[in-house]
C-alpha cells in the first residue's frame, strides 16, 4: 500500500462523484484551448493573407503624388538574388458596358498595375511561367471578375485620375482633363497564389480589386513616360537587411529627376538652373542649395500705373545678389523698358500689381500690392525668359490669347502689344522684385522659389547635381523603403482574437470552474467521515489536503487533456461560425481554422492550473479543519457573528462605494464614465450579496415570522446550507448582471440616425470618389465647374491613403488613412457626439508641434490603441514623420478607420494631396441627391453609400461581439443553472429521510415539491433581482447618453430565458430527487 | 468523584480537564467537561460510561489529541499533548493511539489488508513487516480469508473487527473506542468486546472504551461514570 495507490484507489471508488468535476475541468480547457487556437487561426490566416498580397517582397518604395524614374530599380541590384520591380500604381473605377452601351456593373477603387517582367520576379509562379499581355489587355484578380461579371477576352473599360507632377491644386495648375478612359481586354484572370492576384502593399479588411497592365503602356496613356511611383524588391537575406542595404545605396544611386528636379545648362547665356516640372521648389531643395540665387515668377494679372496698365505679365522674385546693385529691396520695383514705356512709368512711381492666388478648393483670390519702381532695366537680357516655369497651358502656347492657366484669363484684355511682347520675347518677366517680397505674396505649401540660377562652367553642372544629391537626402522627398514583410508576416492581428475570445467566454469558464468545484466540494462533503479517520489515525489536515489536490490534479490533467482536444472541434466550430453567422466580428472575412501545438499545450496549462486552482479552493481550508468535526459530519463552523458584521460591512462600504462614484462620475466623459458606472453596478452587486449572505444567516438563526406555510417552511430551508445557497444567488446575479450590462451596449445604428449627435452627424449619404475633386460643390462655381446642376449641401474632406483601422480590417495597421477637414463645417453642425474632447475646435488647437486628430473612439481604442493626449508618428510626404496628437474622440460614428485632421494641416503636410475624395452629404431627399451627384461625378468614381448603412456594417462588428458574449455568456448560464440544479439535487438528496418523514405524517409529494420550489425559487428570484439592479446602475450612462437606449425586448427576453432555465433546472433536480418511494429512507436516518 | 490511582508514571495523567463550547444561544459557553483529573497506566483497561451528553466522546476526543482542552493538561506518556503542535499530534495519533468508532469508517476504495495499513502510509510507506503484521492481525481476529473484500463485502462485525486491526497496526501504547459495539447485535458485539480484552493483553495497549453497554463495561477493570461533564465514581 502507498499514497499512489491509494490516490488511484479513490479515483476509481468515486468515479461518478468525480465525472462532474471532469466535466467542469474538460469545459474549462476546452474553452481555453478553443479560444487560444482562434488566436492562431486569425494569426495564421492573416500570415496567408499577406504572403498572398505580398507573394516574395520584402520592401517597397511608395510615393503618393509624385513619381520617380522606373529604371532606378535597376541600379539598385545588389546581387543577382535580389530583384527590384518598378509599379506605376493609379487609383481606377471600373465598369462594364452592355450592349445597348449602358453600365452594367461597376467596381471602385480599383488598383490599377503597371508592371513589368521584373514583377513576376516577387511572386510565386508556377514552372516560372509568367503571364503575358499584351496593350490594351489586361490581367485582373478574381475579386474584380467576380464584381465586373467578367472572364477571359471580356471587356472592360476603366477611368482613371490622370495623374500630375504638378499638384492639382497648385496655383497656376490646369484643372482640366482630369481622368482619362481605357479600353481593356482581361488576358487572364490570374492566381492569388502563384501569380499575386491580390497584390496590395497595405493590409486590408479584404482583397482589393486589381488590373495589372504592361509598365509602358500605361506611362504612355498617364502620359508619365519612364516614370513610376512604387518599386518593391525580394531576395534579400532578411526583409531588414535588404530594406537597410537598399535604402544604404539609394544614396548614391538616385538622381535628381526621382526627385522631379532638373539641372538645365544653357552655355549661350552662361546660366545653369534648377527647375522642377512641379514649377514649385520645396523648402529642402532650397535648403539644400542655400546661398545660391534663387527666383520666384509669377504672373500678374495687371499691372497698373495711374490709368495705364498692363495685363498678363511675368514678374520675378529675386534674392539679393541676383541682379547685383540693381536687385530690388522691400517694396521697390524693376521695370523693364518695354513695362516703363507701356505704363508711362518712371522710378519713384507707385505700381499696382494685382494677381490671384489659389484658396484652398482652388477658389481664386485676387489680391493687390503696390511697389515703388526703383529702376528701368533692358527688356530683355540673356537668361531672363528662362526665368519663366513651365506654366501649364501656357508654356507651350504660341499665342497669348491662347492661354489658358490655372487662373481666370481674359483673352479679351490681351492687346496685340502684348501679342507681339509674347512672340518676341516669350514669358520673359517685365518686373523684377525683391524675394523676400515676392515670396510674401507668392509662396505657399508647394514651395517659395521657382529657379535655382548657378554661372555656367563646363564642369559645374556635375559639381552641383553632386553637391546637391549629397545635401539632398532621397528620404526629404520620400524616396524610402520600409520593410513591409517582416510586420506582415508575424500575422499580427489587431487585437488579440486568442485573448478576446477567452474574454468573450471568461462567464463560461467561470461557470464551470464554480460548477467543478460544487461539485468536488459535494464529492469532499461526501467524504468527510473519511477523512476525518485518515485524520485520526494519523494523517495531518494537510495531507489529506494533499491527496484530495493529487486526486484533483489526476481529474485536472486528464480534463485539461480531453478539452484540449475537445477545444479544438470548439474552434472548429467558432470559425465557422465566424465564417457564417458571425461574420460580423470579422468583417465578413474568412478565417481559416489552423493550430500551433504550443498552442494547445498552453491551453493544456491553462485549463490544469484554473481546475487545480478551484479545487485548491475548495479543499483549502481542510488543512485548518478538525478530525473531530469531520467525523461528526459537520463543516467547519463559521462564527455567524464575526462573519455577519464582516458582510455588513462590506455592504455598506460597497453601497456608499457605488453612490460616491456615481455621483463623482455623474459629469465624466465617455470610457471614464462607463468604467466608472460599470464598477458601481459591481459594488452594488457586492453590496447585495453580502446582505444576502447577512439574510440567510438571520434566517438560519432566527428563522421567519411566520412558519405556517408550505413556502414559508421552504424558504427556511435556504438557510441551512447558507453558502450553497450564496453560490446560487451570486451565480445567477453574476450571469444576469453580465447579459444585461453587456446587453445595455448594443448600438441600434438606426435609432436618431437622422440626428446631428449620431453617429452618422446627420449626413444622409457618405461618398467616396477616385478621382478628387478639386472644388467645392456647395459653391455655385464648384458646382458649375463639375457641370452639376442640383443642390447640394455637404462636407468634403482631403484623403491621403493609409490602411483601414476600422473593425473590419483584422490587421493590425501602424499607418490609418488620414483625413482633412474643414472643423468649423463639422463644429457649426455639431456633428457626431465627442466622448472625449469637446468639439471639432480641437482640431485646431496645435501644441508642441503634434497635429491634434480626432478618431472614432473604436478606433483609437481598438485599432490603433490610443487615448487622447497621446501622439502618433505619421509619415509626411516631404520625407520623416510628423506627430498627430490624439485631441478628441468620437463615439459610434461611421468615420470609424480613419484619423481626422483639420484641412489647414492636412494640406500642409501633404501638398500634392490634391482635391477632394470623401464626402459627407447632408440631404432631405438622399434618393435623388444621389442620382443627381451619381451623374454629375460619374467620371470621378463616385460611391455614395448611406449614412446609417454604412453606420450598421460597423456596429454590426460591435454588435456581433455583443452577442456572441451573450450566447456564451448564455452557455453560461445554462451551466450556471444547471449548477443551481445540481445544488437542488444534493440538498433533496440529503433531506430524503426528512422529506420521507413529512410524507410519513401526511405531506402530499406535490406539497413537496412546492416546498422545493419555494425554497429555490426565492434564491432564484433574489439571483435576478440582485443582478438586474446592479447592472441598470452599470449601464446608466449608456441609458442617458442620446444615441444609446436600453434594448428592453432583448433584456425581457434575458431575463425571460434565465428564469425559465433555472426553474427548469430546479424541477428536474426536485423530480430526479423525490421519484421513487421516500419512505425506505427513512431507515437511513 | 475524581478517580486517582497507582503512584508510577501514568500513561496518561490528565489534570483539571475543561471542555468548554461556544453557545449558539446563549451568552456563556457550553461547559461539556469541567476540572477532569485522572491517571491511566499503561495496560489498564477501562470503560468510560454515563448518561448521553454528559461527555464521554468529548472526553475521548481530548484523549485522543482530536480535540484540545480549553483548560488543564494532558500528559501523555510524558508529553505535555497541549503543547504540541498539529503535525506532533497527528504523529502522536499514528504511532502511539488506536481508533475505533462506533462507525468502522471503512475507506470502500480499499479492501480489508489496504484498509488495516492505510495507517502505515500516513508518515511513509507500508513496508513488508507491516504487511505482515497485517496479515497476522488479520488472521488472528478471522478475517483471514478476507484480506481482499471490499467493507462493502463485510458483515457489520467483520467491518469493525477490520477497524480494530487498523488500530493497532502501528502497535499503539493507547487504544481508544467510542462506542465500538453500538452498531452490532448482541451477539457480535460480545465478540467484539471479548476480542479487545485479548488483543489488550496480547498487543501490551491501553484500552479506553465509552460505552452504554454494561456487558462491554463488565469487560474492563476500571470504570470510569460521568455525569453532567464531570467524574462522578
Amino acid at each position: 500500500m502507498n499514497l499512489t495507490r491509494l490516490i488511484f484507489s479513490s479515483l476509481r471508488h468515486h468515479a461518478r462523484a468525480h465525472t462532474g468535476t471532469l466535466l467542469g475541468s474538460i469545459i474549462a480547457s476546452t474553452i481555453l484551448t478553443g479560444s487560444l487556437v482562434v488566436g492562431d487561426s486569425v494569426k495564421r490566416t492573416l500570415q496567408d493573407q499577406a504572403k498572398q498580397r505580398l507573394g516574395k517582397t520584402q520592401i517597397a518604395l511608395e510615393q503618393h503624388d509624385r513619381f520617380f524614374r522606373s529604371d532606378l530599380g535597376k541600379q539598385l541590384q545588389l546581387n543577382s538574388k535580389i530583384h527590384f520591380a518598378p509599379l506605376l500604381k493609379i487609383n481606377a473605377a471600373g465598369y462594364t458596358e452592355n450592349e445597348q452601351g449602358q453600365t452594367s456593373n461597376r467596381a471602385n477603387n480599383i488598383q490599377l498595375i503597371g508592371i513589368d517582367d521584373n514583377f513576376w520576379h516577387q511572386a510565386m509562379l508556377k514552372a516560372d511561367k509568367a503571364p503575358i499581355i499584351g496593350e490594351n489587355e489586361a490581367l485582373i484578380n478574381r475579386r474584380l471578375a467576380r464584381q465586373l461579371n467578367l472572364k477571359e477576352g471580356d471587356e472592360f473599360r476603366l477611368r482613371i485620375a490622370k495623374p500630375s507632377v504638378l499638384p492639382r491644386d497648385a496655383p497656376l495648375s490646369v484643372a482640366e482633363d482630369l481622368t482619362v478612359r481605357l479600353r481593356l481586354s482581361v488576358a487572364k484572370i490570374t492566381s492569388s497564389s502563384s501569380e499575386l492576384a491580390n497584390f496590395n502593399l497595405r493590409p486590408g479588411p479584404s482583397p482589393p480589386y486589381n488590373v495589372f497592365v504592361p509598365l509602358s503602356w500605361l506611362q504612355a496613356e498617364a502620359e508619365l513616360p519612364n516614370r513610376a511611383n512604387i518599386l518593391i524588391g525580394s531576395g534579400g537575406a532578411s526583409a531588414n537587411q535588404l530594406v537597410n542595404k537598399a535604402n544604404q545605396i539609394l544614396k548614391t544611386t538616385w538622381r535628381l529627376t526621382d526627385a522631379e528636379l532638373e539641372v538645365v545648362k544653357n552655355s549661350e547665356t552662361s546660366i545653369i538652373d534648377i527647375r522642377t516640372d512641379r514649377i514649385f521648389l520645396d523648402k529642402n531643395t532650397l535648403r539644400a542649395t542655400q546661398g545660391s540665387d534663387t527666383a520666384l515668377t509669377y504672373i500678374a494679372n495687371n499691372i497698373q500705373n495711374g490709368e495705364q496698365s498692363t495685363p498678363y505679365s511675368m514678374i520675378t522674385a529675386v534674392s539679393p545678389n541676383f541682379m547685383g546693385d540693381q536687385t530690388p529691396k522691400g517694396d521697390q520695383i524693376l521695370i523693364t523698358q518695354w513695362l516703363a514705356e507701356d505704363l508711362g512709368a518712371k522710378p519713384g512711381d507707385k505700381l499696382k500689381v494685382d494677381y490671384y492666388i489659389l484658396g484652398l478648393n482652388r477658389q481664386l483670390k485676387e489680391r493687390s500690392h503696390i511697389f515703388t519702381v526703383k529702376g528701368i532695366v533692358p527688356t530683355e537680357k540673356p537668361g531672363w525668359r528662362e526665368l519663366m516655369p513651365n506654366f501649364p497651358g501656357i508654356v507651350d502656347r504660341d499665342n497669348l490669347r491662347d492661354w489658358n492657366p490655372g487662373i481666370d484669363f481674359d483673352s479679351g484684355r490681351v492687346r496685340d502689344k502684348d501679342e507681339e511682347f509674347w512672340k518676341k520675347h516669350r514669358g520673359t518677366p517685365k518686373a523684377f522684385i525683391a524675394l523676400d517680397a515676392g515670396q510674401k505674396l507668392w509662396a505657399n505649401r508647394y514651395g517659395e522659389a521657382t529657379t535655382i540660377r548657378y554661372s555656367f562652367t563646363e564642369s559645374k553642372t556635375e559639381e552641383i547635381k553632386l553637391s546637391l544629391r549629397k545635401k539632398l537626402k532621397p528620404a526629404d522627398i520620400g524616396l524610402v523603403f520600409r520593410d513591409v514583410r517582416t510586420e506582415a508576416l508575424t500575422g499580427k492581428s489587431a487585437n488579440d482574437f486568442g485573448g478576446l475570445f477567452i474574454g468573450l467566454s471568461f462567464f463560461l469558464v467561470l461557470s464551470a470552474l464554480i460548477l467543478m468545484g460544487l461539485l468536488f466540494a459535494f464529492g469532499i462533503e461526501q467524504r468527510t467521515t473519511q477523512i476525518g479517520t485518515l485524520m485520526s489515525i494519523g494523517f495531518t489536515g494537510r495531507s489529506v489536503r494533499n491527496l484530495l489536490l493529487a486526486e484533483g490534479l489526476a481529474l485536472a490533467t486528464l480534463g485539461a487533456g480531453l478539452g484540449a482536444w475537445v477545444g479544438l472541434g470548439y474552434t472548429q466550430a467558432l470559425v465557422k461560425l465566424l465564417n457564417s453567422d458571425w461574420g460580423g466580428a470579422i468583417g465578413n472575412g474568412t478565417i481559416s481554422y489552423h493550430y500551433e501545438p504550443l498552442t494547445i499545450g498552453y491551453g493544456i496549462l491553462g485549463g490544469l492550473f484554473v481546475a487545480l486552482l478551484t479545487i485548491w479552493l475548495t479543499v483549502r481550508k481542510l488543512s485548518r479543519t478538525k478530525a473531530i468535526t469531520l467525523l461528526q459530519k459537520e463543516t467547519t463552523p463559521s462564527d455567524n457573528t464575526t462573519t455577519s458584521r464582516k458582510a455588513v460591512i462590506t455592504a455598506i462600504t460597497c453601497f456608499l462605494g457605488a453612490i460616491v462614484l456615481g455621483i463623482v462620475l455623474k459629469d465624466a466623459q465617455g470610457q471614464m464614465k462607463a468604467g466608472g458606472f460599470f464598477g458601481a453596478g459591481i459594488m452594488l452587486l457586492i453590496s447585495y450579496l453580502c446582505l444576502c449572505h447577512c439574510y440567510l444567516k438571520k434566517l438560519a438563526t432566527t428563522g421567519v415570522d411566520s412558519f405556517t406555510n408550505l413556502t414559508s417552511m421552504g424558504w427556511r430551508s435556504s438557510s441551512r446550507r447558507s453558502r450553497r445557497s450564496l453560490a446560487c444567488i451570486g451565480l445567477l446575479a453574476c450571469g444576469v448582471f453580465l447579459l444585461v450590462a453587456v446587453g445595455a451596449f448594443r448600438i441600434d445604428p438606426k435609432e436618431g440616425a437622422g440626428e446631428n449627435w449620431s453617429g452618422t452627424g446627420g449626413f444622409a449619404l457618405y461618398g467616396q470618389s477616385d478621382v478628387p475633386l478639386l472644388y467645392d460643390l456647395n459653391t455655385k462655381i464648384g458646382r458649375e465647374k463639375m457641370v452639376f446642376n442640383g443642390e447640394v449641401n455637404l462636407v468634403q474632406l482631403r484623403v491621403r491613403e493609409g490602411d483601414d483601422a476600422s473593425c473590419l480590417n483584422l490587421n493590425q495597421t501602424t499607418e490609418p488613412r488620414l483625413l482633412g477637414v474643414n472643423p468649423d463645417q463639422l463644429s457649426k453642425r455639431n456633428a457626431f457626439t465627442f466622448t472625449k474632447g469637446k468639439s471639432w475646435e480641437v482640431l485646431k488647437q496645435t501644441t508642441d508641434n503634434a497635429i491634434p486628430a480626432v478618431v472614432d473612439m473604436n478606433t483609437g481604442m481598438w485599432a490603433l490603441h490610443v487615448k487622447v493626449g497621446d501622439t502618433i508618428d505619421y509619415p509626411k510626404e516631404s520625407g520623416g514623420t510628423f506627430k498627430i496628437r490624439i485631441a478628441g474622440f468620437i463615439s459610434n460614428s461611421m468615420l470609424q478607420g480613419d484619423l481626422i485632421i483639420s484641412e489647414e494641416n492636412f494640406v500642409q503636410q501633404f501638398p500634392s494631396a490634391s482635391g477632394y475624395r470623401v464626402f459627407l452629404i447632408n440631404s432631405k431627399n438622399p434618393k435623388k441627391t444621389s442620382e443627381e451627384l451619381s451623374y454629375a461625378l460619374e467620371d470621378y468614381g463616385l460611391e455614395l453609400t448611406k449614412s446609417v448603412d454604412r453606420l450598421t456594417t460597423f456596429s454590426q462588428v460591435q454588435n456581433t461581439y455583443l452577442d456572441i458574449f451573450q450566447i456564451l455568456g448564455a452557455m453560461a448560464l445554462l451551466l450556471g443553472s444547471a449548477g443551481l440544479g445540481v445544488v437542488v439535487l444534493r440538498n433533496v438528496m440529503e433531506r430524503r429521510g426528512e422529506l420521507a418523514l413529512l410524507q410519513a405524517i401526511g405531506f402530499k409529494k406535490f406539497s413537496l415539491y412546492w416546498m422545493m420550489l419555494a425554497e429555490h425559487g426565492g434564491l432564484l428570484i433574489l439571483g435576478i433581482l440582485g443582478g438586474t439592479l446592479s447592472a441598470l446602475l452599470a449601464v446608466w450612462p449608456s441609458l442617458t447618453t442620446p444615441d444609446q437606449g436600453l434594448p428592453k425586448g432583448i433584456l425581457w427576453a434575458i431575463i425571460g430565458a434565465i428564469i425559465i432555465n433555472a426553474l427548469f433546472w430546479t424541477w428536474l433536480a426536485t423530480v430526479i430527487a423525490l421519484r421513487g418511494k421516500l419512505l425506505p429512507a427513512l431507515r437511513d436516518e | 468523584m475524581n478517580t486517582s490511582v497507582s503512584s508510577s508514571t501514568p500513561l496518561l495523567n490528565l489534570d483539571k480537564v475543561t471542555r468548554e463550547f461556544p453557545s449558539t444561544v446563549k451568552d456563556e459557553p457550553l461547559r461539556v467537561l469541567r476540572d477532569v483529573t485522572m491517571k491511566i497506566e499503561a495496560g489498564e483497561t477501562i470503560a468510560v460510561t454515563g448518561p448521553s451528553g454528559c461527555g464521554k466522546s468529548t472526553l475521548l476526543n481530548l484523549i485522543g489529541t482530536l480535540d484540545l482542552p480549553t483548560n488543564g493538561s494532558i500528559t501523555f506518556d510524558g508529553r505535555n499533548v497541549t503543547l504540541l503542535n498539529e503535525n506532533e499530534l497527528a504523529v502522536l495519533r499514528n504511532s502511539e493511539i488506536g481508533f475505533i468508532f462506533q462507525s468502522h469508517h471503512l475507506l470502500p476504495q480499499c479492501n480489508v489488508l489496504e484498509n488495516v495499513l492505510i495507517p502505515t502510509i500516513a508518515h511513509g510507506t507500508a513496508n513488508k513487516e507491516d504487511e505482515d503484521r497485517a496479515r497476522r492481525l488479520l488472521e488472528r481476529v478471522g478475517l483471514g480469508e478476507r484480506l481482499t473484500h471490499r467493507p462493502g463485502k463485510l458483515s457489520g462485525g467483520e467491518r469493525q473487527r477490520t477497524a480494530v486491526v487498523r488500530a493497532l497496526i502501528n502497535k499503539p501504547k493507547l487504544l481508544l473506542a467510542d462506542e465500538p459495539t453500538g452498531a452490532l447485535d448482541g451477539a457480535t458485539a460480545e465478540k467484539l468486546g471479548k476480542l479487545l480484552v485479548e488483543l489488550n493483553e496480547e498487543e501490551k495497549v491501553t484500552l479506553i472504551t465509552v460505552t452504554h453497554s454494561v456487558s462491554l463495561a463488565s469487560c474492563m477493570k476500571r470504570t470510569v461514570r460521568l455525569a453532567e461533564g464531570k467524574i462522578v465514581e
